[in-house]
């Protein structure tokens, strides 16, 4: 059994260092998506919708496609917040987006096959497309979240922003890695 | 042969689409249950809100809990295991995480040598299941198999493994029977910095791997890492050691260059070397023909180098090229070299609204060296042997919740001539949560140079009268493939994110299973003393009926606890033909376990530690060589567990038990050669840094 020497006084310091660093891990890295949630909050603070976007309700209306446990945490993230005296409301989305009133519409990754399609389905002129996979901006996505060096980025068609029927911060366009189309 | 894919190794789930409709017509939709899975990990939620857009821009984030949780829209029995599986699964060898795969039978030989396979026949020497790492076959064309010592890929470089269960020829092509395996590695603009990981343990004595990687300029990144491990020799009871020890070292490199907006250029390579230890029993015709069991050395060498180039179209439409050079040398039972040449081309479309189309086309040259030292060797030194294919796959979008996709494998083997894989999948999803698929396919498996060219005196014995009879294999230059009609039924549900159920049912036939025919006996005076030979040549005089279904799940019991249950099981029945003498081919089915169960718990404690647990059952196998019963391997269950602590991000410690419920057992019982040794209770610690 000598060859469970080496093992065990490995146990026994990793044991230790346990005991000794019991709360060190309260600096973890964030989830990817907690983060992203964050991003479509703090994004409604940069983008000034007209009056006339919040003709159905005051709320702003957050919508997302594909990915519902995503949904979930936005509506844990924005829940009770206010931007601009504007509540929020955050509503899945199956498949179109006609006649929603989506403010922003987030396309996850899981519908990036027919976001192309999705994206040119948006008849809404106040809709802010947010999506998070290499060809959203060329699909005519406005914002793109991409993650490099393990941290989330922001990427902006700038064509298709100039189009929207809503002010884009120009705070945010410095911020993004702005592409151009 | 198979052909390497362009399988996406860059770890985007748009790409795991892609890769996934080349997985013989696999379309993976992959629903990311981001924070259900893990958030308790990052207890207690700050509020991000409070943060301002730069101070979230600087915020790190983790995408490892990204689970692959339901494959929708797959029109097969596709499993995928992610980096933080195999991070929190504790295992150290690429044979033994596949074990962690419901479907796959995993058996250990030695501490060097494994016996995996899906769907049953089972063994060393399993030629049924195609696996290929970043695209690059591993198989060895000498017996249509894998050495799984020489397959050491860090685990640590490994971004997912797709286990498809059932064939896949239509678009991996021959060998992939029952099941194909891929491996894909991180992309190197995901390896940035440095990492070191040491570990040591009651078996895993030394585990060493460190990797650097970085950028140059804007366009290109690389790493590249190094790894050495010794593995102790197992003990049977009583402290005699098993003789199976091993060491090793490999080294290697990725680039990937963005030459354009629209192109992506890699470059990969990798060397490795080993010195292994096993016991054989052989018959030594430089020796009287006398069966002896002695201690024997194992040493492998091998190079790789790979290059892909991905191509996108102004309209979409994608095309890769995909070039690999291997080198296999390897000392066991004799001196073996195989060196592999492989080009191979695919194009992806769309045609109109409703067609997806991927085709492609191949070309391989494989050349084998082999010089025999006991008593295996060839009719001759060296062996070549090409490989053509083309292929076409379209998916259909019939209606909004139903996909056809259909389409063939056309190839030209030098051991078989023309050979054709067709297959077709019906996929109804009337919603993300649930999908319903039937699946018909043809595949081969073809010849290798053990059942065309070989030469195997497999046993000696004395004759009634005296003297000596020898009884050889002999190899049949007009061995055919091994051919599968395969049809299969599956059905996916997720259930409010937090429960996620798989189960698949198959039929298989197998036609032309390899059977070895005795022939006339005959006197040979050289070598001496001189002996009766019973000859016997490998023809394909059996089939197969085989049935089965599996099961699993993925049940979110609580935000910091997940539990995966997974069932198999497999009815084989191997009938041989009225003109066979080749009892023993019947009795193969005897290698794989009736049942498999497994249990999988991962539990996020407080405190950043991680509590995982598994625990594997096997049915029992009644193993046989040329139609005689080995000893037979009972039922058992195998439990590992791993504890996990995260200290910042930079450091992890690990300790992981493994075999807990007994100090040693059979997994596997003896081959024609080898001898099988005893699995041990062991337990290893780990550190991992990152900077």
């Amino acid at each position: 059994m000598a060859v469970l020497t080496g093992p065990l006084k490995l146990a026994l310091t990793i044991g230790v260092f346990a005991a000794v660093f019991p709360a060190a891990g309260k600096d973890v890295t964030l989830e990817e998506y907690q983060v992203k949630a964050a991003f479509l909050y703090n994004f409604t603070k940069f983008v000034e919708w007209p009056p006339e976007a919040f003709t159905q309700s005051d709320r702003i209306n957050i919508c997302i496609l594909g990915n519902n446990s995503f949904a979930a945490l936005v509506e844990e993230t924005v829940a009770g917040k206010e931007v601009g005296n504007h509540g929020f409301n955050v509503q899945k989305v199956a498949a179109s987006t006609q006649g929603r009133g989506c403010h922003i519409l987030f396309i996850s990754k899981t519908d990036s096959k027919r976001q192309a399609a999705l994206l040119g389905d948006i008849q809404d002129p106040y809709a802010l497309a947010v999506g998070e996979s290499d060809e959203f901006l060329a699909n005519g996505g406005v914002i793109n979240l991409t993650l490099k060096d393990a941290r989330v980025r922001i990427e902006i068609n700038q064509r298709a922003a100039v189009r929207l029927r809503c002010r884009i911060s120009s705070k945010l366009f410095t911020l993004a890695n702005a592409i151009r189309k | 042969m198979p052909e390497p894919k362009r399988n996406a190794a860059d770890g985007q789930w748009t790409k795991i689409w892609r890769s996934g409709k080349q997985c013989g017509g696999v379309i993976v939709a992959i629903l990311v249950l981001a924070t259900t899975l893990r958030a308790g990990g990052t207890d207690p939620a700050p509020d991000l809100t409070q943060l301002s857009l730069e101070d979230l821009m600087r915020v790190k984030v983790t995408s490892v809990s990204r689970k692959a949780q339901l494959l929708t829209k797959a029109g097969a029995a596709v499993f995928v295991i992610t980096r933080e599986d195999i991070r929190r699964s504790g295992m150290t060898k690429l044979p033994e995480l596949l074990r962690t795969v419901p479907g796959v039978d995993v058996a250990r030989i030695t501490a060097n040598s494994w016996a995996v396979s899906i769907r049953g026949f089972n063994d060393r020497y399993s030629t049924k299941v195609l696996v290929l790492i970043d695209g690059r076959t591993i198989f060895t064309q000498e017996f249509s198999g894998v050495f799984w010592d020489q397959q050491t890929v860090p685990l640590e470089e490994i971004e997912r493994i797709e286990v498809i269960r059932g064939p896949g020829g239509t678009v991996w092509g021959a060998n992939a029977v029952n099941g194909v395996i891929n491996i894909i590695t991180m992309k190197s603009q995901d390896t940035k910095g440095a990492l070191v990981s040491l570990g040591t343990g009651s078996q895993e004595s030394a585990q060493g791997y460190a990797r650097a990687g970085g950028a140059i300029g804007e366009k290109a990144t690389y790493r590249f890492y190094g790894k050495y491990f010794n593995t102790e020799s197992s003990n049977w009871n009583g402290g005699r050691s098993a003789g199976d020890g091993w060491n090793g070292n490999q080294f290697g490199f990725r680039t990937d260059w963005q030459l354009s907006a629209n192109d992506v250029l890699t470059v990969q390579a990798d060397a490795f070397h080993s010195n292994e230890g096993q016991t054989l029993t052989a018959v030594v015709p430089k020796q009287g023909f006398q069966t002896l069991t002695f201690g024997d050395r194992i040493e492998a060498r091998t190079k790789n180098v790979l290059a892909k180039w991905n191509h996108t179209f102004a309209n979409g439409s994608e095309s890769s090229l995909n070039v690999f050079y291997n080198d296999a040398a390897r000392v066991d039972q004799g001196s073996d070299d195989q060196d592999t040449a492989d080009v191979d081309f695919q194009y992806h479309f769309r045609s109109g609204e409703r067609q997806d189309i991927v085709t492609g086309f191949g070309y391989r040259h494989t050349k084998l060296f082999y010089e025999g030292y006991y008593s295996y060797g060839y009719n001759a030194p060296s062996f070549e042997s090409n490989l053509v294919n083309g292929f076409i796959q379209d998916e259909v979008t019939l209606s909004a919740t139903l996909t056809l996709t259909v389409g063939t494998k056309l190839e030209r083997n030098s051991f078989t001539g023309f050979e054709y894989e067709p297959s077709a999948q019906l996929v109804w999803a009337p919603n993300e949560r649930q999908s319903l698929w039937v699946s018909a396919a043809r595949a081969i498996r073809q010849p290798s140079w053990f059942y065309a060219n070989s030469i195997l005196d497999a046993a000696s014995f004395p004759l009634d009268g005296g003297g000596l009879g020898v009884f050889r294999l002999l190899g049949n230059s007009n061995n055919q493939a091994e051919k599968l009609i395969d049809f299969e039924i599956g059905y996916r549900k997720q259930i409010k994110n937090r429960l996620t159920l798989d189960l698949t049912a198959f039929r298989s036939y197998y036609h032309g299973i390899v059977t070895s025919e005795n022939g006339a006996p005959f006197f040979e005076l050289d070598p001496g003393p001189p002996h009766l030979v019973i000859p016997s040549t490998w023809e394909n005089r059996a089939r197969a009926r085989n049935y089965g279904a599996e099961a699993f799940a993925t049940w979110q019991a609580t935000r910091r606890w997940r539990l995966s249950p997974g069932f198999s099981y497999l009815q084989m029945k191997v009938i041989r033909d009225a003109s066979s003498t080749d009892a023993g081919v019947e009795l193969v089915t005897g290698s794989s376990p009736k049942y498999q169960a497994r249990l999988h718990s991962t539990i996020d404690l407080l405190g950043n530690l991680e509590w995982d647990s598994a625990a594997y059952y096997v049915s029992g196998l009644t193993p046989s060589i040329g139609g005689i019963h080995t000893d037979p391997i009972g039922r058992y269950t195998r439990v590992d567990t791993r504890l996990g602590w995260r200290f910042k991000e930079h450091m992890e410690f690990s300790l992981v038990g493994q075999n807990l419920l007994a100090p040693r057992r059979l997994e596997f019982s003896r081959l024609e050669q080898q001898n099988a040794t005893p699995v041990q209770r062991s337990i290893t610690g780990n550190v991992t840094w990152r900077f």
